[in-house]
């Protein structure tokens, strides 16, 4: 044999011996399998929604709604303002969804609407048009405005979903943007959950404002009782706490949430407070920040200070001083005042800002707030874009209160497990036909051959799923109908291969210069041949949803390996019978 | 050795390719005229599925022997008109339907104008700023006016004494805004609700797969999936024009969307239901076919090249002949896969590879029939041209 046919050969065995152990994890099972070992390979195949069963929902988020809302809402308070301030008669109508219209019934009074009294809207309106003869002014939401909402609206619900779907303790769900609806994608949830996931998931979110204890004994004394060397870390963190000094409080971190609330409940707490967890950057035991984030306990007073609805709008803002970003809020008139006795009595303290039961951020009160105006700065020395994504996202948290934009289904599908299970059994049934007619009819029809041909389709097979395991492909029910026709189109190489074969043979031409003349001729055929199919599946892919995607990636991942099998491996295998042998025929 | 293809084999194909255009130009005709008839006589030009159309697709599993007329009155006269229902036959659940609405929530019409009258008469007219629900939603908005004290409860009891069953009702936005957001059940919930009161309790024994989609997304999905095919045809002609001659790439794609067109057609007769997955299938079938006919191609080219005195006609006939082996045998090994995946899987699989099985036939003809006579009308084009 030629070196170059023994490099070729080492490598292939090499291909195989990576395939098995790609696929060990999803075969065997990683439980199974030594922990030195998943360190490095833990990849497995993902079954899709519709084969182990599970929740797919769509959400369109209603800007609209929230923009219609806003408008509503300010030519409310214009309206508040002009009677109860100037004490002007008018009368407020609303047009479409971004136009207030003002007509004063003295047209004389226009002029009460002037520059000091527009400067507090100037940020969400613009006056269009102002007739000062019939007293009527036409004020539009502004456009910039709209699109800060829309871009809002969606953060917000990620946001919030996200919180939301963490308590299902699903291990993979998904929750990503596309346009402007909102994809959830829960797997492996059974049918109870089906009720709950949908009641909880979308309804509005709620904002809650509560102050952090942490002068309070009682995490000193919950982190004596954490158990050492377990997942759960004790830490502790200190702050200005102004008149109080500098307040040293301790705080439990860890990456798995579930054993940090099984803990928290044995804790016996007391009536008045509760611990609340938020996701925070670790910190290691001096105190500096790690990349990573860990769940934190807060430990709070149980009652809320405020909620969501006395805020009435939240941005990002520049710290001239400093050059960072910071968020700026705004209550209303009752919220303003609430907002004032309660920073004035903790100053010093910190304020706890929860979503949905989630500690988002626990600014500390500096002084006493008044004028219904607050300032969050955001701690740590993350560089300016990571701070000012964090503001954005502290922003569309706060919004959820003054701004909610409603999520709408659009879409859904729930498939139950059971139905999911008797898939893969009927695919699997349909897989092993097929595949097994296709072997002994390339058997049956180019002996030796085809015998080497069947080594080639089980070869790429192999190769075909550890690369799904490899990428961590999903396995949906149109995914196993691609693997099944691959298989079927796969030998579409050798045929091709081996009719040109018979042709040279034909000839006269000697085994071994036949089996060159059939595989260098047949390449550019398979190449172009194959490459439509690919066209195909590419494009699928990025149309397809969910199920689709799942065939269009078998069908392209199988392309590639037939390509790689039929042409390479089988070649190996031929070239080695009749190198070797010097057949003077050749079984085909 | 087998072979079933004699090496010598000269059929003549190109004499009779006249006899083939007209026959495929007439399935084609059929299967257009088809899709018009369904337009006229059945409402839709396809059996289009939930996806497409928007509505509700629902599986229900019963726990005793139920009749499809019993289960189409239960709906009916729970609100749920014009229901499709159709008895699905699997050997695990003997009792087993699949219930195609046009809803795509519990909330009906009937049920929006109950609980609309019921606010007003609780809560007078006046004091109702606007009721805010879109068809299809989960939720529904009631925005009271200003100052007037309304509770969550309240709302609630409104929806439950309208017979409407709700989720949770609770606060939207600020409090001074006066709107109440109400969630309503999943469809699911309310099916199995109505089953069990007009058929008895306990007759649902499982809903295994509820689908619905708004109407807005079905003409979202539907929009992609025409355009995945366009883009797919396009971009095969493009590669076909790069790699070979551009008098090969037109005979190449008529050729596949005959292909389609035809498949289509068998859906439109049958009455199959046409979902993503069958276009997904369409778009394999436009690859699979392209690629039996540029393997003829090749050869052709390859042909060309050798056989210079011979005239085009006779060397497509060749090329044909000696690719007709390959040509049955990889078409055959396909069918193995897709029939065995049509005989034993069920639902949208048994349809996908129907698709597959009747898209392989017709492409592995099309492109021995269609596909390379249509170079030779090419060829003699541009040879005129040339002989100017």
């Amino acid at each position: 044999m030629e070196r170059s046919w023994w490099w070729k050969a080492v490598g292939i065995l090499l291909l195989i011996v990576v395939s098995v152990v790609y696929l060990l994890p999803t075969v065997v099972g990683e439980r199974r399998l030594p922990a030195w070992f998943t360190k490095y390979v833990d990849k497995k195949m993902q079954l899709g929604l519709d084969l182990q069963g599970g929740i797919h929902l769509v959400y369109e988020v209603e800007v609209d709604k929230a923009v219609s809302d806003k408008a509503d809402r300010l030519a409310a308070d214009i309206e508040e303002r002009l009677i109860k301030d100037k004490k002007v008669k008018v009368k407020i109508t609303r047009e479409g969804r971004d136009d207030i219209i003002v007509s004063f019934a003295k047209p004389s009074d226009t002029k009460v609407m002037d520059k000091k009294l527009m400067a507090d809207y100037r940020a969400n309106l613009d006056e269009i048009e102002r007739d000062e003869g019939k007293g009527v002014v036409r004020l539009r939401m502004d456009e910039e405005y709209v699109k800060e909402v829309h871009d809002y609206a969606l953060r917000q619900g990620i946001e919030t979903l996200r919180g939301r779907v963490d308590k299902f303790g699903v291990s993979e769900p998904s929750i990503r943007a596309k346009g402007r609806d909102i994809v959830v994608e829960l797997p492996g949830l059974g049918k109870k959950d089906f009720e709950r996931v949908k009641r909880i998931i979308g309804r509005t979110a709620q904002l809650e404002f509560k102050m952090c204890d942490d002068s309070n004994e009682f995490m000193t004394r919950a982190a004596a009782k954490v158990p050492k060397g377990g997942p759960i870390e004790v830490r502790t963190d200190s702050f200005d706490g102004k008149k109080r000094g500098t307040v040293v409080h301790s705080f439990l971190q860890s990456k798995d949430k579930k054993a940090l609330e099984k803990f928290i409940k044995g804790l016996g707490m007391p009536k008045t407070h509760e611990i609340l967890l938020g996701e925070e950057q670790a910190k290691d035991e001096k105190g500096n920040d790690l990349p990573e984030k860990m769940w934190h306990t807060y430990f709070l007073h149980r009652r809320s200070e405020l909620t969501g609805e006395y805020i009435t709008d939240a941005e990002v803002q520049w710290d001239e001083r400093t050059g960072r970003p910071e968020v700026g809020l705004t209550f209303d008139r009752n919220g303003a005042s609430i907002f004032e006795r309660v920073s004035g009595d903790h100053v010093g303290e910190r304020l706890a800002i929860i979503l949905d039961e989630k500690v988002n951020s626990a600014p500390v009160f500096q002084g006493r707030i008044g004028g219904g105006r607050a300032r969050i700065t955001l701690g740590g020395f993350k560089d300016p874009f990571a701070l000012q994504q964090e503001a954005k996202d502290l922003v569309a948290v706060l919004r959820t209160g003054a701004l909610p934009a409603p999520l709408r289904k659009v879409f859904e599908t729930q498939v139950g497990p059971t139905l999911g299970r008797d898939a893969v059994r009927k695919g699997m049934l349909a897989f092993s036909i097929g595949g097994g007619m296709v072997l002994l009819f390339m058997f049956y029809y180019y002996k030796g051959s085809g015998f080497i041909a069947d080594l080639g389709l089980l070869i790429n097979f192999l190769f075909i799923a550890a690369i799904l395991c490899g990428f961590e492909a999903t396995l949906t029910l149109p995914g196993i109908a691609g693997l099944v026709l691959t298989i079927g189109m796969a030998v579409d190489a050798n045929v091709i291969i081996y009719e040109r074969i018979r042709e040279e043979l034909a000839l006269g031409k000697s085994p071994r210069a036949s089996v060159d003349a059939g595989y260098s001729r047949a390449f550019w055929t398979i190449f172009d041949a194959q490459l439509t199919t690919a066209i195909a599946a590419f494009v699928l892919m990025q149309y397809g949803s969910g199920p689709i995607r799942g065939f269009a990636v078998t069908l392209l991942v199988g392309i590639i390996c037939s390509i790689f099998s039929g042409v390479v491996v089988t070649r190996l295998m031929m070239d080695f019978v009749v190198a070797k042998f010097r057949p003077k025929t050749l079984s085909i | 050795m087998a072979r079933w293809i004699k090496p010598n084999i000269n059929i003549d194909f190109i004499s009779a390719r006249k006899t083939f255009w007209v026959l495929s130009g007439l399935l084609i005709v059929a299967s257009i005229g088809m899709l018009v008839f369904n337009g006229l006589v059945r409402g839709d030009v396809l059996n289009y599925s939930t996806d497409f159309k928007g509505g509700s697709e629902i599986q229900v599993e019963f726990s005793k022997e139920v009749g499809s007329g019993q289960v189409r009155s239960a709906l009916d006269r729970s609100g749920f008109k014009g229901a499709e229902v159709v008895r699905v036959t699997d050997s695990s659940r003997p009792f087993f339907f699949m219930i195609r609405l046009t809803e795509v929530s519990a909330f009906s019409a009937s049920d929006q104008t109950k609980v609309e009258n019921k606010l007003e008469s609780t809560f007078q007219k006046a004091n109702i700023v606007r009721f805010d629900y879109k068809s299809g939603s989960d939720k529904v908005y009631i925005h009271f006016k200003r100052g007037h004290k309304v509770s969550p409860n309240g709302v609630e009891q409104v929806f439950k004494d309208s017979g409407v069953e709700t989720q949770q009702v609770q606060r939207f936005g600020r409090a001074e805004d006066n709107v109440f957001e109400v969630v309503l059940v999943g469809l699911d919930r309310d099916i199995r609700r109505v089953f069990d009161s007009t058929l008895g309790k306990g007759t649902v024994k499982d809903i295994p797969q509820v689908e619905s989609v708004g109407a807005k997304m079905g003409k979202q999905l539907r929009d992609d999936g025409i355009k995945s095919v366009i883009y797919a045809l396009l971009l095969m002609l493009v590669y076909i024009a790069f790699r070979f001659d551009f008098q090969y790439a037109p005979g190449a794609v008529v050729a596949l969307a005959h292909d389609v067109i035809i498949t289509t057609g068998l859906f439109a007769l049958t009455w199959h239901e046409f979902s993503l997955s069958v276009v997904a299938a369409l778009l394999t079938i436009a690859g699979y076919s392209i690629n039996d006919t540029i393997v003829v191609y090749d050869r052709i080219r390859e042909n060309v090249a050798k056989l210079r005195d011979r005239k085009f006609p006779l060397v497509v006939n060749t090329s044909i002949n000696e690719t007709l082996s390959r040509t049955l045998l990889t078409s055959l090994t396909t069918l193995f896969t897709c029939i065995s995946i049509w005989v034993v899987g069920t639902g949208v699989l048994k349809t996908f590879a129907f698709a597959l099985t009747a898209g392989v036939l017709i492409g592995t003809y099309s492109s021995v029939f269609i596909a390379s006579p249509i170079t030779i009308l090419l060829n003699e084009k541009f040879a005129k041209k040339k002989a100017r």
